[in-house]
């Protein structure tokens, strides 16, 4: 991301924190959130490169970290469970991207990275590559079961479950 | 041809479709009937974090409920960025901030590919009313918006005050605005229909006897709810006059919610209706006596449109954005105002007249339909069509920049030999020079010079080399001497074998060579040069024009277009000032202008770089139909030592035998840089970490981090990118393999003094040579070291030859 991005991005946020206090109402103004806001948007879309957040506090970095993955922030029972203050800040934050990325949440297991923009760096995945290709082929193979055919499977189906 | 990408990610994932999944679906349809040839429906998976392309047809079928099966828009091709064409057009169309999907990242690569971007913005709400938006939707509409703003070709707003308050916030931000357009939106329902209560649930039809006031839309703060409630428990509930809302129950409502359940008018004068289908709707808005709409804030109103199209009157909060949707078919009050609200009311109740008079007056009103959202959104869109423009059949000129007679002598006749295409050469020439250029001796190629004096007319040169060569190129474009269509070239650049001129023309459009990506260039390793800065201008400046970013000084023959560069240079005015470069300004600019005018390919020519160490490759040429001479290379054990440099008989011979050993040498490079990242990949799949290298200067002090382990050829070459933040005056940074016997094994031991390096994105690259011939494969030690002069800090990584 370069300066100018990132002072764009920091003004917006800036902006939206003024008019929530504006309204009486108290800002976004925990500091940890602007930081957060900047520290994912460095990250994104591939946080493994963790030399970027080098300088990010830990705790910034969990919640960018979370942002970037579920696109919600870290909830205080979750921050307790990954939290070990005898780490040194690399394997913290190492020990975090394992945390999360290993997470059943959203069925990114195996999941290692957003790469949404060149063909560059394609990882072999493993079983979510094998699952993803058999999810696809099943699709394109049911579409070509006519309606009818997949109505009627369906009722009867129903009819041995006893639904109604 | 110029495809429009339309994104409709959300519309073909959601089950229940919001006001503005409903507008996508409709423009989709509307646009797909007038330009289906030029639209492509794309929509995000994020299983294999790549854009779908959708069947089109199944699409549109899916969008008027001909197809049930959602499944079978999905057609399982994926698409990328960079596999879209200079020219073409991205179109978010839908509301798609949060997903995992990041605007951040997607609109500059979209930007360096040449690819047009437009916006369809429904409201800024999240910046503007925040305390109405969930706090998760600010920050990511944070990145939505602040990403459009930055790099948008055009935006198109549903209403103007939704593009004034845009363009307030590009102002704002001192961004320059964006070409906004207003599309209004139009509306589902076909017209007032006489009062048919077939199908309508009996509590709905019960509730519509008599006088109702009827509020549509999601309960939710914004809309205001509880105000109308307020109003109606301030004594219009004695007025004989009912209150219906019609509209499922949102976020942060809980509160009124409760208020509403346990209302002591629920079910009697008060009613609450959710899950309505669209002919209930119809039927309560077709019966009210009034739509109220107290909303805070909207992008559009489309409440207001529905019921004057219905032919029932509306009391509406005075807001521009409502003042503009409804204009004098509605009556206003002001925000939040009971007292305001309920005279306005209550007047209407009690003066049938003026009552009449406004429903006599909303008669007259016409609606926006689809189709002519369509159409002003389809207008909009072709602003950004590609200027259609097609290359000169011809070349026969090369224009060459030179001082050194002896060099562009030796160079002349690999062009007559090899470029039978290339009748006359133009030396750019200083002055003093001009005789001995004219002098000249050719077989059948004419020289002739264009000096700098004839160049510069009386004006001084610039002193700085990068500067003056492309103030020289700016200022000789405007020379009659220059042909309409030109090879431009250096002295050093040699033909390798006989060249046809399409090498530079194919079908209509000029080819352009391009060696990186002027965003990924960092400079040559350890030792800056004016070309760097030069690379570095030419990045801003492409950046700041939002053009395509290739690097194309890719030290070959490039073919011109002169007209062209005139309207660059006219168009940025003192641009020959800057100290662009030549190619890479041009091309790019040619590409953002004329889209298919320039077709980009990998560089086809050897010895750039000179040296495997000097810079990270990111092309692999294709093949050598150039050679960058460098004179170094064919002495003292270089590659081409032994062979000539003057062109003879044996000239096909040794350069079939240079193309022999270059190629090898590149293939083996490739071959190191893939082996890298296979392992990078595997370590970030097993440790969720790349090996990453970094300098971070912390409050004076040095903190370094290295890898634990690393696994790297015997005997590459390899450019490790190093991650550094802060102050980097006085460093100095050592890099070295050290075997268990202590012996230095890479070649040389690399020191960079960190001043004179380039951070570009806070990154640079460091050359590490992987051993000497010799050197065995297995287990050593790789020192990282930096130092300020005061003190030293040292890393050591397990390094595996490999």
């Amino acid at each position: 991301m370069t300066e100018k991005e990132r002072s764009i991005y920091s003004q917006i946020y800036d902006i939206s924190n003024d008019n929530l206090k504006s309204y009486g109402i108290e800002g976004m103004s925990n500091l940890t959130n602007k930081e957060t806001l900047v520290a994912s948007l460095d990250l994104e879309p591939d946080a493994t490169d963790i030399s970027l957040a080098y300088d990010v506090p830990r705790d910034v970095f969990v919640q960018a970290i979370f942002y970037i993955t579920f696109k919600r922030w870290a909830q205080p029972d979750e921050l307790e469970k990954i939290r070990d203050d005898s780490l040194s800040d690399r394997d913290y934050k190492r020990a975090v991207l394992r945390s999360v990325y290993e997470s059943t949440e959203r069925r990114i297991k195996n999941k290692v990275v957003y790469n949404y923009i060149d063909h560059t760096n394609e990882y072999t995945f493993t079983v979510g590559k094998f699952k993803r290709r058999v999810r696809m082929t099943l699709t394109k193979i049911k579409a070509k079961i006519p309606l009818k055919w997949k109505m009627a499977v369906k009722g009867f189906l129903n009819k041995l479950l006893g639904r109604g | 041809m110029q495809t429009i990408f339309v994104d409709v990610t959300n519309l073909t994932k959601v089950d229940f479709l919001t006001g503005i999944q409903r507008v996508v679906g409709n423009l989709s349809l509307e646009m797909y009937k007038v330009i289906p040839e030029k639209l492509t429906f794309i929509s995000f998976n994020e299983d294999i974090s790549r854009f779908e392309v959708l069947d089109s047809d199944n699409f549109i079928k899916y969008i008027k409920g001909g197809e049930k099966e959602r499944s079978r828009i999905f057609t399982g091709k994926s698409i990328l960025p960079c596999d879209m064409k200079p020219g073409d057009i991205f179109f978010e169309l839908d509301a798609v901030w949060n997903i995992s999907l990041k605007s951040s990242v997607l609109l500059p690569a979209l930007k360096h590919q040449g690819v047009k971007i437009v916006v369809y913005v429904y409201d800024i709400l999240p910046i503007n009313y925040p305390q109405f938006t969930h706090f998760n939707t600010r920050f990511h509409f944070i990145n939505y918006i602040g990403s459009y703003l930055l790099y948008a070709d055009a935006v198109i707003a549903s209403a103007q005050s939704t593009l004034d308050s845009i363009n307030e916030l590009s102002d704002k931000l001192g961004l320059p605005r964006r070409t906004g357009f207003v599309s209004w939106l139009g509306s589902d329902f076909g017209g007032k229909k006489e009062a048919d209560t077939a199908g309508i649930p009996k509590e709905v039809v019960e509730a519509a006897k008599g006088k109702y006031v009827l509020t549509v839309g999601t309960i939710e703060p914004r809309k205001n709810h509880a105000f109308l409630l307020d109003a109606f428990d301030a004594g219009l509930f004695d007025k004989d006059v009912k209150l219906i809302f019609a509209g499922k129950i949102g976020w942060n409502v809980d509160d009124l919610k409760k208020r509403i359940e346990e209302h002591p008018e629920n079910g009697k004068r008060f009613f609450h209706f959710v899950g309505l289908d669209d002919a209930a709707i119809d039927y309560l808005y077709s019966n009210a006596f009034l739509v109220a709409f107290a909303t805070y804030a909207e992008g559009f109103g489309l409440p207001i449109i529905e019921s004057l199209q219905r032919g029932t009157p509306v009391l509406a909060t005075d807001i521009p954005v409502l003042r503009e949707v409804g204009k004098d078919y509605c009556e206003y009050f002001k925000l939040n105002d009971v007292k305001d609200f309920t005279d306005k009311l209550t007047n209407l109740m009690e003066n049938p007249t003026e009552y009449d008079g406004l429903k006599e007056e909303i008669k007259s009103f016409k609606p926006f339909t689809w189709e002519e959202t369509a159409a002003k959104v389809i207008d909009a869109l072709s602003t950004l069509k590609i200027t259609e423009r097609k290359s000169k059949k011809d070349v026969r000129q090369m224009v060459i920049l030179t001082a050194r007679v002896d060099d562009i002598k030796r160079t002349i006749p690999y062009i007559e030999a090899y470029m039978p295409f290339i009748e006359k050469i133009v030396l750019c020439c200083p002055d003093k020079v001009a005789d001995d250029m004219k002098a000249i001796e050719t077989k059948r190629i004419k020289i002739d010079t264009l000096t700098d004096g004839e160049i510069l007319k009386g004006r001084p040169l610039p002193e700085d080399h990068g500067t003056r060569n492309f103030f020289l190129r700016c200022l000789a474009m405007q020379s009659d001497k220059v042909d309409e269509v030109f090879i431009m070239s250096d002295d050093d650049y040699r033909p390798l074998k006989e060249i046809d001129k399409k090498v530079f023309l194919e079908d209509d459009s000029y080819v352009a060579y391009y060696c990186n990506d002027l965003n990924e260039w960092k400079g040559v390793v350890g030792g800056m040069t004016s070309y760097d800065y030069y690379i570095f201008r030419t990045r801003e400046f492409v950046n700041e024009n939002r053009y395509p970013g290739y690097q194309y000084s890719s030290h070959m023959p490039q073919i011109i277009e002169k007209d062209i560069y005139l309207e660059m240079i006219n168009e940025h005015k003192g641009i020959e000032m800057t100290g662009l470069d030549e190619w890479s300004s041009y091309f790019n600019y040619a590409q953002a202008k004329y889209p298919d005018l320039i077709r980009s390919k990998p560089y086809i020519v050897m010895c750039w770089p000179g040296l495997r160490t000097d810079w990270k490759m990111f092309v692999k040429p294709t093949e050598y139909l150039f050679e960058n001479h460098y004179d170094f290379l064919y002495k003292d054990g270089r590659i081409f030592d032994g062979l000539s440099e003057e062109y003879s008989e044996n000239t096909d011979a040794e350069n079939a035998l240079k193309i022999e050993k270059v190629t090898q040498s590149v293939d083996e490079y490739f071959e190191w840089k893939n082996k890298v990242q296979k392992y990078c990949d595997k370590v970030k799949k097993d440790k969720l970490e790349i090996p990453s290298f970094i300098i971070y200067i912390e409050e004076g002090e040095i903190v370094l981090g290295a890898p634990e382990t690393l696994e790297l050829p015997v005997c590459s070459t390899v450019h490790l990118p190093i991650t550094f933040k802060g102050n980097k005056e006085g460093l100095k940074m050592q890099l070295c393999i050290i075997s268990d016997k202590g012996t230095v094994v890479s070649m040389p031991e690399i020191k960079l003094e960190l001043n004179d390096i380039k951070i570009v994105n806070n990154r640079f690259d460091a050359t590490l040579v992987c051993g000497q011939p010799g050197t065995k494969k297995g287990g050593y030690a790789l020192i990282f070291r930096v130092d300020d002069g005061k003190n030293t800090i040292e890393r050591q990584t397990s390094l595996k030859l490999v």
